[in-house]
């Protein structure tokens, strides 16, 4: 069935746009030759004049400047809506005309292939966590002759070498596509002069400051060590206590755990959407910080927490999730840990004002919002 | 000891008349056996004197009792039914599922009459032997006596059994059926039963029943009832019946031919 | 005479009360072991003087605010869906029923997840209880549901089984809608409601489970001669004097309330309702006197046991229980299964 009908629209294609096709491709004999994330090579044909963006708008507004979000033909309406719903009301605020773009969908959940198709589009940009839930998708379009890459930001390993090269390759994909390669270098290297700001200063550190970060949508839920947060927080030089009990990703801990460890910092992240009474405490479009100190008093009143040094020194902190991992401005949670954890070293360190200078610098719209709350005194 | 006394009893299943105006009496001490074709309304009549289905009209008396005033509880200790479908559950010991027969009786803490019955029956039956053995690994004849004896620990005064020998050999038929009569004797007890086989009907019974479409077809001693007419009308057989006399013998021979089908 | 039926009795029944105690023991030993295991190491003695007083506040805070709701919460849980299966299992004859077979956990997990997705909830209540209380609220509208149909239709089993399917179904695609549309946090929280955690417990929940399973039991207890006669075929029962239809519709609604209050607080643990009540039919038999605090106990057994195991697996990490009770009931009741020499149904 649906691949019968990706041959009706193959023969659609081919029929109704052959002239157009023709014509655009007499100007555009050149092509260019990426190796993506994954190591796949994809040819794409320059310039680029259609885009359809299945993850990081940030990223592609950063590196391709605003002139670049005209190249959008579709993009992952979805996912922003569900995962990063501030972001996308920023989005939707500053470019109305992204509204109106046609949803393609997150792969694995919503992703629809022919309406790409549809789109013509000359390149497909998405995240390498994408590539498990459209492997057979992406066959069919390059069968299509749309080409498909992937990018990646997460740190993977606690391995800042690591992280570079493959920021630095995701970034010079997209430069490359945008024909915008002497500003992904500058975005780059903001990037990674930050995270060694930090990195040099906390080289030397033997005191690591115990700390857990919590999820919030389940109570107990902490993350471990194949998380962003423990990368953060090895790199400024603390010691995520729940990696020693969580060999993955995240997971439930023990509460008692919890009071044995005793950490001296404790962090909760959320997104927009604060799971429990669907409160919005966090984000793009929150103005104040009352309803994140708030929501930080409900998470830290659990038995025996009165007698963590976290919560006495009222080190209790509460981050946006997004700053966390995926996209060219996630050394800011590294700066936030690096102040949390050691707020004398960093005294002069302000990561909302590095975030707004990256805004400022390459992106196409003013930063507004409240990132990261501390609890704050009693 | 009551008599049973069935009177203009009317039964409607889905507007199909099941049973319509049916009279007979039961007699203590007596065996009754209700004979009749497939559909001709055997089971329901049984139902309908144990209470468990209520006539639509007509009146069922225990005695001078009215079995539509009586409460179901003690309908239950008056009466006990075997179905022709029984369920033995697997983990029970045969003990077990022979009390299970006094559950109108039981109280959260078993009595000692309780057990004295229980055993008291076992014995009466021969199945004491293998009180501790689990139910499930019964032969079929064994099976059928503790359904018996299940049925007899409530002490009733009517016993209604629905084709209770069907699926047993020859010689558990008659060893099953010997039985009931001897503790129908002692204990003077009302039996209804239900019979398919005419030949053990004429053997056991007192009293033979004939049901046809759901009427009385005949009623009275078998070898005053069984004769080669009712069984050609009843049953649209051609069968011979042999008499020696008060003992009859049926021997059927061929299924009438019938344009229109069955007679009835 | 009177020595002999003594002697019988003896020995059927005897051995029931045997097991029963080797399960009461059994329960008992997990369940001071379950208290004994944790992060913070504490031997017996420490642990019963600071279940008594606060001798080191650290203890006393953990032993009083997580380990005893925990264990409690273990043990009663444990129970209410190892009776609710047994009822399930008796009032439908089938021995494939659970107490989740009429949907009702479909139910109870759309109900949290409409608490929260749109923060929803059907009673003006604290936050920690919004999520419970929807979804108590939901599997117990599935449980009318199942009411409803069986009343059109006719309280026999079959008609249970499949209605209940049926709204399993309907109960399930509407949380996959809601799912569907739920944010990354909403659906992470969802998905781990829905898991099945002890993490959930604490004192005044336990309290309310044990309400519900003290005031079922005793009130199933009460009726076991007739609960019982339901295994002997509908229209057996009938002749005895049974109401069968009230039986099921009575018996219906004390497992609804046990399912649904055990389903709220912890979310879904699958299995226990299914093999609690075989594992202790198959050694006490069908008799129901034994066989409610048999399968209660048996259920306790299989939830502490995960529950140890679970704070055991990875030391200072909680490891789902949902995953750990299969993983050790499943061997243990094919054990029972396989060697045993009895039918087990």
């Amino acid at each position: 069935m649906r691949k019968s009908l990706l041959f009706f629209c193959l023969i659609a294609l081919l029929l109704c746009g052959c002239a157009q096709v023709k014509n655009v491709a007499e100007k555009r004999t050149k092509t260019i030759t990426v190796t993506d994330i994954l190591g796949r090579t994809v040819t794409i044909k320059t310039p680029v004049r259609r885009v359809v963006l299945l993850y990081g708008l940030e990223d592609y507004a950063a590196v391709g400047g605003r002139g670049s979000l005209s190249k959008l033909v579709g993009i992952n309406a979805w996912r922003y809506k569900m995962y990063r719903p501030d972001w996308w009301q920023a989005w939707i605020e500053y470019y109305p005309e992204i509204k109106k773009l046609p949803d393609v969908g997150q792969p694995g959940k919503t992703f629809q292939v022919e309406e790409v198709i549809k789109l013509k589009p000359d390149v497909v940009i998405a995240d390498r966590s994408m590539y498990k839930y459209m492997t057979e998708d992406v066959k069919r379009l390059e069968k299509a002759g749309i080409p498909v890459v992937f990018t990646d930001y997460f740190p993977h390993t606690n391995n800042v070498t690591e992280l570079f090269n493959e920021v630095n390759r995701s970034a010079m994909i997209l430069g490359k596509i945008l024909n915008r390669e002497e500003r992904a270098k500058e975005v780059v290297k903001f990037f990674e002069d930050h995270v060694m700001e930090i990195v040099n200063k906390t080289k030397g550190i033997r005191s690591k400051p115990k700390v857990i970060v919590f999820a919030t949508w389940s109570k107990w839920d902490a993350y471990g060590k194949k998380s962003m947060y423990n990368f953060w927080i090895d790199l400024a030089g603390g010691d995520n206590v729940a990696a020693k009990v969580i060999p993955g990703f995240s997971g439930d801990i023990n509460p008692e755990f919890v009071l044995k460890a005793n950490p001296d910092v404790l962090v909760f992240t959320c997104n927009n959407n604060f799971p429990s009474g669907q409160r919005v405490v966090i984000g793009y479009t929150v103005n104040n910080s009352s309803s994140a100190k708030e929501a930080l008093k409900e998470l830290i009143n659990r038995p025996g927490w009165n007698k963590l040094n976290a919560v006495k020194d009222r080190r209790v902190y509460i981050i946006h999730h997004g700053l966390s991992h995926g996209h060219l401005f996630e050394f800011v949670c590294l700066e936030y840990m690096a102040k949390w954890l050691h707020p004398t070293l960093f005294r002069n360190l302000e990561p909302k004002k590095d975030l707004q200078t990256f805004y400022s610098k390459f992106m196409p719209m003013p930063l507004h919002g409240v990132w990261a709350v501390r609890l704050g005194g009693s | 000891m009551v008599t049973v006394r069935v009177e203009d009893v009317s039964f409607y299943y889905d507007r199909k008349k099941v049973l319509d105006r049916i009279n007979f009496t039961a007699e203590q001490g007596e065996i009754t056996a209700v004979i009749g074709p497939n559909g001709a309304g055997k089971s329901t009549l049984l139902k309908t004197i144990a209470k468990i289905v209520q006539p639509d009209s007509g009146e069922i008396f225990f005695d001078e009792k009215r079995l539509s005033r009586m409460k179901k509880e003690d309908v239950s200790r008056t009466v006990s039914y075997l179905p022709q479908d029984n369920v033995i559950p697997g983990i029970l010991t045969v003990f077990e599922v022979v009390m299970l027969g006094r559950i109108p009786y039981l109280n959260w803490r078993i009595g000692k009459e309780d057990l004295k019955i229980t055993v008291k029956v076992m014995k009466e039956l021969g199945i004491d032997n293998y009180a501790k053995r689990y139910a499930n690994k019964l032969s079929g004849g064994e099976r059928q006596v503790v359904l018996v004896a299940q049925a007899l620990v409530r002490e009733p005064e009517v016993l209604l059994l629905d084709e209770p020998v069907s699926n047993l050999d020859i010689r558990n038929k008659l060893e099953i059926l010997e039985l009931i009569r001897k503790i129908t004797k002692e204990r003077e007890m009302t039996t209804i039963i239900v019979l398919h086989d005419l030949n053990l009907a004429a053997m056991y019974a007192d009293k033979v029943i004939i049901l046809s479409g759901g009427k009385v077809y005949a009623r009275g001693r078998p070898y005053e009832v069984l004769n080669e007419d009712v069984l050609s009308s009843v049953y649209g057989i051609e069968a011979e019946v042999k008499r020696d006399g008060e003992k009859i013998q049926v021997i059927p021979l061929r299924p009438v031919k019938c344009d229109k089908g069955r007679p009835f | 005479m009177e020595t002999e039926y003594y002697r019988i009795y003896k020995t059927v029944f005897y051995r029931r009360i045997f097991f029963i105690s080797v399960f009461a023991v059994v329960c008992f030993v997990l369940a001071v072991v379950d208290l004994m295991v944790g992060p913070i190491s504490a031997g017996f003695c420490s642990v019963l003087i600071n279940l008594i007083y606060p001798q080191n506040e650290t203890l006393h805070v953990v032993i009083w605010d997580y380990r005893l709701p925990w264990t409690l919460m273990a043990l009663l849980v444990g129970g209410a869906l190892g009776l609710a299966g047994l009822e399930m299992q008796t009032i439908l004859n089938n021995p494939l029923a659970s107490p989740y077979t009429l949907g009702i956990s479909a139910g109870a997990g759309f109900g949290a997840a409409v608490a929260y997705v749109f923060g929803l909830n059907v009673l003006p209540v604290p936050l920690e209880f919004t999520v419970p209380v929807n979804a108590f609220f939901f599997a117990f509208l599935t449980c009318m549901l199942i009411m409803f149909i069986g009343k059109i239709r006719g309280f026999t089993s079959e008609t249970l089984v499949l209605g209940g399917i049926a709204i399993a179904f309907l109960f399930h695609s509407m949380l996959a809608l809601l799912e569907y549309f739920a944010s990354e946090e909403t659906l992470q929280a969802i998905v781990f409601w829905m898991f099945g955690s002890l993490t959930k417990s604490t004192l005044p929940k336990a309290q309310i489970v044990f309400a519900v399973l003290a005031f079922t039991s005793a009130a199933l207890m009460s009726r076991s001669w007739k609960i019982t006669a339901l295994r002997l075929g509908d229209e057996k029962a009938k002749s005895l004097g049974i109401n069968v239809e009230r039986m099921r519709i009575e018996v219906l609604i004390y497992i609804s309330l046990l399912t649904s209050v055990a389903v709220c607080f912890v979310g879904i643990i699958a299995f226990i309702g299914l093999v609690a009540p075989h594992m202790a039919r198959i050694l006490l038999g069908e008799d129901q006197r034994f066989l409610i605090p048999g399968s209660i106990l048996c259920g306790a057994i299989v939830l502490s046991a995960g529950a140890i195991a679970s704070k055991v697996i990875v030391p200072g990490a909680i490891f789902p229980v949902g995953i750990i009770t299969s993983m050790i009931g499943v061997p243990f009741f094919l054990l029972l299964v396989v060697r045993g020499r009895k039918h087990i149904w």
